[in-house]
């Protein structure tokens, strides 16, 4: 029961997996008894044999199984037909308006990065979103919001080039003794002071969360899994995060799809499966929820070994306190129904980013999506 | 004069294979050389350094089929960094150099993981940069010694027989040689990449005669990556940075250039069929557009049907010539009118 | 050696390669600052490069770099430029250029024409501003990227028309909507060849089946508005090249510029759009550019040579005064370390640190380019700022780096009084391109110096001290503590 005590002090946390390329949809949630499905992928259908059945006449990829696992336990909210108006086939520019929640115009800011200044307007806690991967995804980008971004946990730091063990440490309260803003110091040097120290304060944070961390659950060997034993690792050391954000692919099966995209699912839910094991042997399952997306759907009709870029996707929302099941339409595969050759998407996402934050990180969504949309309610408590 | 009154072959084009393929899958990407094994498959190396399963071999043949792929980005077994040649050897059994890890991997027939060789060095035997394999007929395997500016002559399993070869642009001497084929009298023809020129060679590494001269006139190079000879002896030259093939006799009296001409492939029409917005505005395309630059490069990228840095020559064994048009991913094949 | 003239200024001399160029070793200083400065100046201003490697190497081991399909084959291909070449003003204005008439390989998915327009900028960017005009005008990558192959003959696509003024030549305030229309009319019929065909390539985000297709500029006369048009005050058959004319003769035009030239120079100004609402910071230092801009009939080289021989670019107040952008800090600590007379895959790990530094070339995130200054600068950019700068310049292997740490063991054992703390972290300051720092700075790298000196002892494990001498490693390390200064992430 310590356990679940200690999470009862938990805050809720948000884990988004960005799926990146632009994941098929077809192919990930087959309609395999679908006969436009079938004629629209003479060379890359997934064949009845292959196929994960699922319910409602649809399947999943088979590298999904695990997937499937926590779906039967009714985690698993498949969120049909996601997508925004006049579809972008770009990989950038779709990525960047699932990132600022802003289609039309260019957003500057992410939708997490404005998420994370509604939690901690002060920017108190400099780990209240961390990125595992290199750079910064423009969706936790918004002017002074600190995002602690981590290519690899257990190296990770600043001077990391130092070597020796001692030399860094001195070096490090060396860096720590030359950025702490002097009397009468201009802007500048006051602004790089500060946001100096906040970086080294972050890998400070940081850093305890390996050394904290002890686990019966034997993670995959593959690169997001990786990511994810870094997330339930700076999660269980009970830092204040409350937004992870990291991602895989590539998705971009414009060849060889079949082969591609089972090794990807494969990774994933393979990786997710371990994760929450994880969560559960240390009773931190109910803070977890999980978002997966992808900038985009693929066409519908196959071009010989894969698909090109399309529009209409699927995305899901995991966790125990998620309502599991469909949620909205597949978009009719109808030949006539098409937009372009691809899926008329019929669910905004912007609409499943206000549910996430209001009824999960409980924040206003208003400001953040710039309107109001229709939800979708994947939480057991709404 | 006899060579002037003589009639030149013709090459004609036949067909394209190909389609971009920058994950794998059907297609090549940035392919950098090819081997045709004697019952016509064409093994084919792409460098792509975007994916991990962009570096690989794939299996084709010139009718468009698809036989699968080998090897991936790493430096395991099986795997490659930079590959840069491939070669099949007499036992049928496949050979892939690659100049960053300076090692000679060796797979079955189906392309499955046997053996690997290589040391780095310059000493004899030890290799730096290996950028073309070729066996002779005895089952040797001649290596060209990018770095080292030198062939070597290797068993199939990397033990050192001979070599010759030093830096310079004297005879027999290399400045960065790329390519090399052999023709059927065993004789070896290196393609000099920085010295602009092909020299020839004994079987035993003799020098016997070079020719090119660096330009962008008939017989003139720049900087040509490979070289292939018929069964007529005829010479086929991939003229690099001039983005084309250039054809000579035996005695160099130049035959034909090539400039490339490639059409659809039956796997591209596939792809622009799933995409009926592309497959119409390709329909009012005009490949050969004019273009504002002299230089061939910029013109290549502009001219999709042109060759653009075509890369490797090798003939089939039905005579045909089979270029590997890197930057567009994809061969073009053409066949030499006999006389 | 060339003897030093008396009239030497090693810290303005520093100041002037900082922000002609990426910074120079302590060989370069000691060259610009034998001869007079404004000889310097033209040195720079004149220099042809003549060091970049040839692009048949280049191509010959990274074959991506020569279809340059993809951003980081382009960028890579820029940042081997920037590191390798003599002539590194010419890499500087291109990147000015590129940061104001910014185009984003993003939307236009192939590398290769965005590496044709900085091309293009090598080319013309010193030259007159009106020449750059109507070749950017006809630039095929920012026809697409503005969607001017959408401007028809009475059926206009604004964007171009607009942008050009606002953004690439006036500034807003100084036109009309009016003549945002009408200057779009004069452009009617600036296209690419084969539209259709490399318009929805571009759209849907695809190389198949062979490849990019470089765009080729192409002028449809029968889509071109030949009509009557009325543009700041003037009425005739304007085309294209008579409305970039009309634009060159405005002073708004010459301020406009000079300002930006200022801020990219000499120190940051307030971010562009509001500019039309605040005075320049050194209105002194635009007047001497824009007098050099008509004196020279627009020539852009004329006013960067005002600019640098003025007293508000010599100034100290202009010193430091700027935040080094990711590429300014990239490409000078790559330069210190040297080591690319060879093709090298360190560019593509260079190209992706700028990335994640928030510069990611070819790439600027709209429009109106990056606002660089204090928004360079975030916990996350910091990390990575540091990170890799130390740890080039920890990495001995680099001849740079082993030439400078031996110019500092040979400086330390000529000291008659042997080396001190204080002569070691003063030298590698001065090797390191005469860096200032400030005494609080120095007295912490001397203290560091002195405890490393202390604490390094025979029982340290080989495994713990690295490759190197005990006296190299800790050489290494002032340096890499050095290079994450705060003044270091200045310029």
């Amino acid at each position: 029961m310590t356990e679940t005590n200690m999470a009862d002090k938990r805050e809720k946390v948000l884990v988004v997996i960005q799926l990146s390329g632009g994941n098929d949809y077809l192919n990930c949630i087959v309609p395999f008894e679908n006969g436009h499905y079938k004629d629209a992928r003479p060379h890359i259908k997934i064949t009845d044999d292959e196929v994960i059945p699922l319910d409602n006449g649809f399947g999943l990829n088979p590298g999904m199984g695990a997937i499937k696992d926590l779906y039967d336990s009714g985690n698993v909210a498949i969120i049909h037909g996601i997508g925004y108006p006049v579809p972008n086939r770009s990989h950038f520019r779709s990525m960047d308006i699932w990132h600022t929640a802003e289609p039309a115009a260019l957003g500057s800011q992410g939708w997490l990065g404005q998420a994370i200044r509604a939690l901690d307007p002060a920017g108190s806690n400099i780990v209240t979103a961390v990125n595992f991967g290199n750079g910064l995804p423009r969706a936790l980008a918004s002017p002074g919001v600190p995002v602690t971004s981590v290519g690899d946990l257990e190296s990770y730091g600043l001077l990391t080039g130092v070597v020796g063990e001692r030399q860094r440490t001195m070096a490090l309260n060396a860096f720590s003794r030359m950025y702490t803003p002097v009397m009468g110091g201009n802007a500048v040097m006051e602004y790089l002071g500060k946001t100096g120290l906040d970086a080294m304060r972050g890998a400070d944070i940081i850093k305890e969360a390996p050394e904290k961390y002890s686990s019966n659950v034997e993670y995959p060997d593959n690169p997001f899994a990786k990511s994810l034993k870094g997330v339930a690792q700076v999660h269980m050391a009970d830092l204040g995060t409350r937004i992870f954000y990291t991602q895989y692919g590539s998705f971009d099966t414009h060849t060889d799809e079949v082969a591609v995209q089972r090794y990807l699912w494969d990774d994933i839910s393979s990786s997710l499966e371990a994760f929450y094991q994880d969560l559960e042997e240390h009773g931190l399952g109910d803070e977890v929820t999980v978002l997966m997306f992808s900038e985009f759907g693929r066409r519908v009709k196959d071009n010989g070994t894969g698909t090109d870029h399309g529009s209409g996707g699927v995305a899901f929302v995991m966790g125990n306190q998620v309502r599991g099941g469909h949620y909205g339409e597949y978009p009719s595969l109808d030949p006539a129904k098409l937009v372009e050759g691809d899926l008329a998407y019929n669910f905004d996402f912007r609409g499943l980013y206000t549910d996430i934050l209001e009824d999960w990180l409980e924040v206003e969504a208003r400001p953040i999506v710039n309107g109001v949309y229709e939800k979708i309610r994947p939480f057991l408590h709404v | 004069m006899t060579t002037e009154t003589r009639s030149k072959i013709k090459m004609n084009y036949v067909d394209t294979v190909g389609f971009g393929a920058d994950i794998g899958g059907r297609g090549f990407h940035l392919p950098v050389d090819l081997s045709v094994r004697p019952d016509g498959r064409v093994f084919v190396i792409s460098r792509s350094p975007m994916h991990r399963r962009g570096i690989r071999v794939g299996i084709c043949d010139i009718t468009h089929g698809w036989y699968g792929e080998f090897g991936s980005d790493g430096d395991g077994d099986g795997q490659f960094r930079s590959p840069t040649a491939i070669a099949h050897g007499p036992d049928d059994r496949v050979y892939v150099a690659d100049e960053e890890l300076n090692r000679i991997t060796v797979f079955t027939p189906d392309g499955v993981f046997e053996s690997n060789w290589g040391e780095s060095g310059s000493a004899p035997g030890q290799i730096n940069g290996p950028s073309a394999l070729k066996f002779t007929a005895d089952g040797d395997l001649l290596v060209v010694d990018h770095h080292n500016n030198r062939i070597q002559k290797m068993s199939p399993e990397g033990e050192y027989i001979s070599s010759w070869g030093s830096p310079g642009s004297g005879e027999g001497e290399f400045n960065l040689p790329w390519g090399l084929d052999l023709d059927s009298s065993g004789r070896v023809y290196v393609a000099d990449w920085r010295n602009d020129r092909i020299q020839r060679f004994s079987p035993d590494g003799e020098f016997i005669d070079m020719f090119g001269t660096h330009g962008d006139g008939e017989g003139q190079f720049n900087r040509p990556s490979d070289v292939a000879v018929d069964d007529g002896g005829f010479i086929y030259v991939a003229d690099w940075v001039n983005q084309r093939v250039q054809v000579f006799d035996t005695r160099w009296n130049f035959q034909a250039s090539l400039r490339g001409q490639a059409t659809v492939s039956p796997w591209a029409q596939e792809y622009l069929e799933a995409n009926a917005d592309e497959l119409d505005a390709r329909s009012r395309f005009n490949p050969y557009i004019e273009v504002d630059t002299d230089v061939a490069h910029e013109v290549s990228a502009r001219v999709e049907a042109y060759f653009w840095d075509p890369i490797a020559v090798e003939i089939d064994p039905e005579g045909r010539l089979i270029v590997a048009d890197s930057l567009r991913h994809r061969l073009q094949i053409y066949q030499r009118v006999p006389k | 050696m060339t003897t030093i003239p008396a009239r030497a200024d090693y810290p303005l001399v520093a100041h002037l390669l900082r922000r002609a160029g990426f910074g120079g070793t302590s060989e370069d200083l000691r060259d610009f600052a034998s001869v007079d400065y404004e000889v310097a100046v033209d040195r720079l201003l004149d220099a042809v490069d003549t060091a970049s490697l040839p692009d048949d190497l280049i191509r010959r081991y990274h074959i991506d770099q020569s279809d340059l399909r993809t951003g980081p084959s382009a960028g890579s291909y820029w940042v081997g430029r920037m590191v390798t070449t003599d002539a590194p003003l010419v890499e500087k204005v291109a990147l000015f250029w590129h940061r104001i008439f910014a185009t984003a390989q993003t939307k236009l998915i192939q590398g290769k024409v965005m590496s044709t327009q900085i091309g293009m900028f090598r080319e013309y960017g010193l030259g007159s501003f009106r020449d750059i005009l109507v070749q950017l005008s006809k630039n095929p990558a920012m026809i697409l990227f503005l969607d001017n192959q959408d401007n028809h003959r009475g059926a206009i696509n604004e964007n171009y028309g607009r942008e050009i003024l606002e953004l690439f030549s006036m500034g807003v305030g100084n036109y009309t909507e009016e003549d945002v229309k009408e200057c779009a009319r004069a452009f009617t019929g600036w296209t690419v060849a084969n539209t259709d065909y490399m318009a929805i390539k571009m759209r849907n985000n695809t190389m198949r089946p062979y490849g990019y297709i470089a765009w080729q500029f192409k002028y449809d006369e029968s889509d071109h508005d030949d009509g009557e048009k009325t543009f700041l005050g003037r009425t005739g058959n304007f085309n294209g090249e008579d409305v970039i004319d009309i634009i060159c003769e405005q002073p708004a035009t010459a301020a406009f510029i000079a300002r930006h030239m200022y801020h990219y120079f000499v120190a940051d100004e307030l971010p562009v759009p509001q500019w039309p609402h605040f005075p320049p910071k050194d209105p002194e230092a635009i007047t001497v550019m824009t007098d050099a801009y008509f004196e020279s009939g627009y020539n852009i080289k004329a006013m960067l040579r005002a600019l640098f021989l003025s007293n508000s670019f010599k100034s100290d107040a202009a010193r430091y005064a700027r935040i080094k952008s990711p590429m300014e800090l990239i490409v000078g600590t790559l330069r210190l370390a040297g080591g690319y007379q060879w093709p090298s895959s360190d560019v593509y790990k260079a190209t992706a640190a700028s990335g994640f530094m928030g510069q990611a070339l070819l790439a600027p995130p709209s429009v109106e380019g990056w606002m660089g200054g204090s928004d360079w600068i975030s916990t996350g950019t910091m990390v990575q700022r540091v990170n890799f700068a130390s740890g080039i310049v920890g990495d001995l292997e680099r001849p740079g780096i082993r030439r400078l740490v031996d110019a500092i063991k040979t400086r330390a054992a000529h000291e008659k009084e042997g080396s001190t703390p204080e002569s070691l972290v003063g030298s590698c300051l001065e090797l390191l391109g005469r860096l200032d720092v400030s005494d609080e700075t120095r007295s912490d790298l001397v203290d560091f110096a002195t405890s490393g000196k202390a604490s390094r002892g025979p029982s340290d494990s080989e495994s713990d001290s690295g490759p190197g001498s005990d006296e190299d490693r800790s050489i290494i390390s002032i340096m890499q503590l050095i290079v994450a200064t705060r003044e270091y992430q200045l310029v």
